[in-house]
């Protein structure tokens, strides 16, 4: 023989075509988680939020240009709407509680984590940027406070965000200005 | 020992680093040397760092002993470098060589300190009071605004008009002056009431709105007396025109009393400047005095330098503007 035959190979597996990107979202979800948390152990919460809204401020902007800008575009009911808009459409359940001059009052029943939010409370940082970039915009200023947070251990998040720059500095949360 | 075999050895390193010569000429140098400091083979070290004198003498330093020594550059961003020198040993004993580990790149460093908390919080306080001093700046335009408006007609207050008269004498734009002053008023608001009384002078503030141009100005100095302050107008004509104007104008208002419509009428007068005078006083003054004559004489408006005006006809009383006389009892001007 000049050659030996190969051997006859397994049929190899075939996998059916998945139409349903919840797996997908499962795993990009866990890179993010497992993100957050190793920034969290290594460099510390808050230099680990600092990473986190650099990301958020990055996003923050793009989403902001989705929406374009209407005549009513500055109302706190509008701006209300568009916080709620983007995060249906990210599988988060936020729904506003109020919507005056003086604040934006949003809960929400589920995260767009997941569950790979949970003990990584740097990742609120995405919500607040996202937040206050999208309200500071329309708004020319934003104070976002998270009360509760699904990362923190709580059963839902409240966001607070005050649309009236105080004399004061806030001592928590994150402000946000026009550019 | 073959130099060659500097730069693949450097490549190892995860810092910046280079191997320098007895002229500081780069020997060699691996990548990070080359993108974080603009460091490479054939460069020199003095290309982007202050090479001062306490610099040199600690380099010198590294040629002297294998065993690492740290200094700190100055670089030409102004940023300080942390560096490690040392000399290279065997195999390179004798070819007086160098070695420079220049830790934590700027340009890992610099973005690393955008996302710390302090430098965060630095950039919000910023924002934080630039966007206060806008809101005190916008809040002192309003307020400056404001305080030169009468609240009733819309118009200019005293101290408004007084402002723009002020300016153009310093602009040196000539302007004229005209005073006016309601007839009747006072038998009105004692017939009809005040609310009466108050619908006629807006009546007359509105017919003076219509009446004057967009670059001139118009002012409410006090119960029924107005001025407007007419700018780059000197022929008494046109001023006679404008004059009548606001009384024809106001003349077809009507206000509705209890019992019948009121026709409203007002006495004009006007003075140039710098025809007719060379300070604000004077102007007041000579504005002032030609309304008088118009009041009393009924005959349409007057502008100073018309031979009605006699000196002697103006009661001493009347030298001032109303709105500039004392209060009765005060000695102080209003």
């Amino acid at each position: 023989m000049l050659h030996d035959r190969a051997a006859p190979l397994q049929a190899p597996l075939v996998t059916t075509p998945v139409e349903d990107t919840r797996e997908q979202t499962l795993f990009f979800n866990a890179i993010i988680g497992h993100l957050s948390g190793l920034l969290e152990e290594v460099i510390g919460l808050k230099e680990a939020e600092g990473f986190i809204s650099t990301v958020g401020g990055a996003l923050g902007e793009e989403m902001s240009q989705r929406y374009p800008a209407v005549p009513d575009a500055a109302t706190p009911d509008h701006i209300a709407r568009i916080l709620v808009d983007l995060k249906a459409r990210i599988k988060g359940d936020f729904s506003v509680i109020s919507a005056d001059e003086e604040e934006i009052v949003l809960v929400a029943r589920q995260c767009p984590f997941g569950e790979q939010a949970v003990g990584r409370p740097s990742l609120c940082m995405m919500t607040t940027n996202v937040f206050g970039r999208i309200v500071a915009d329309r708004n020319g200023y934003a104070h976002v406070k998270i009360d509760r947070s699904i990362a923190r251990g709580d059963p839902g998040c409240r966001v607070v965000v005050a649309l009236k720059l105080q004399d004061m500095a806030p001592s928590d949360g994150l402000e946000f200005f026009t550019e | 020992m073959d130099l060659d075999l500097l730069q693949p050895m450097l490549a190892f390193s995860s810092e910046a680093c280079i191997v320098l010569d007895r002229d500081l000429t780069v020997v060699a140098g691996n990548g990070l040397a080359r993108a974080d400091f603009n460091l490479s083979a054939g460069g020199s070290l003095g290309a982007g760092f202050q090479l001062t004198a306490p610099t040199l003498q600690m380099i010198n330093r590294c040629f002297a002993s294998t065993a690492p020594i740290r200094i700190s550059f100055a670089h030409a961003s102004g940023r300080n470098v942390n560096v490690i020198g040392w000399r290279l040993g065997a195999p390179y004993t004798t070819e007086n060589l160098i070695a420079l580990k220049l830790e934590a790149s700027l340009r890992i460093r610099s973005e690393f300190i955008k996302m710390t908390a302090a430098h965060r919080s630095g950039v919000q306080r910023a924002k934080r009071l630039h966007m206060q001093k806008k809101l005190l700046e916008d809040r002192n335009r309003h307020l400056a605004t404001v305080a030169e408006i009468d609240a009733m007609t819309g118009l200019l207050n005293a101290q408004g008009i007084r402002a723009q008269i002020r300016a153009s004498i310093a602009a040196g734009t000539p302007f004229a002056l005209l005073y006016i002053d309601m007839n009747g008023l006072k038998a009105v608001n004692d017939t009809w009431g005040h609310a009466v009384g108050d619908a006629a002078i807006c009546a007359l503030a509105d017919a003076i709105r219509v009446n004057v141009r967009q670059d001139d100005a118009a002012a409410r100095l006090g119960g029924d007396e107005f001025a407007v302050l007419v700018r780059n107008v000197k022929a008494r004509a046109v001023l006679c025109d404008i004059s009548h104007g606001i009384l024809t104008t106001v003349a077809q208002h009507r206000i509705a009393g209890p019992n019948d419509a009121i026709t409203l009428d007002a006495a004009i007068g006007g003075a140039r400047w710098p025809q007719d005078g060379t300070t604000a006083i004077q102007i007041e003054k000579a504005a002032d005095a030609a309304m008088y004559v118009a009041k009393t004489m009924k005959k349409g408006p007057v502008i100073a330098g018309d031979p009605r005006i006699h000196a002697g006809r103006v009661p001493q009383s009347r030298r001032l503007p109303s709105w500039r006389r004392p209060a009765p009892g005060t000695g102080l001007n209003r």
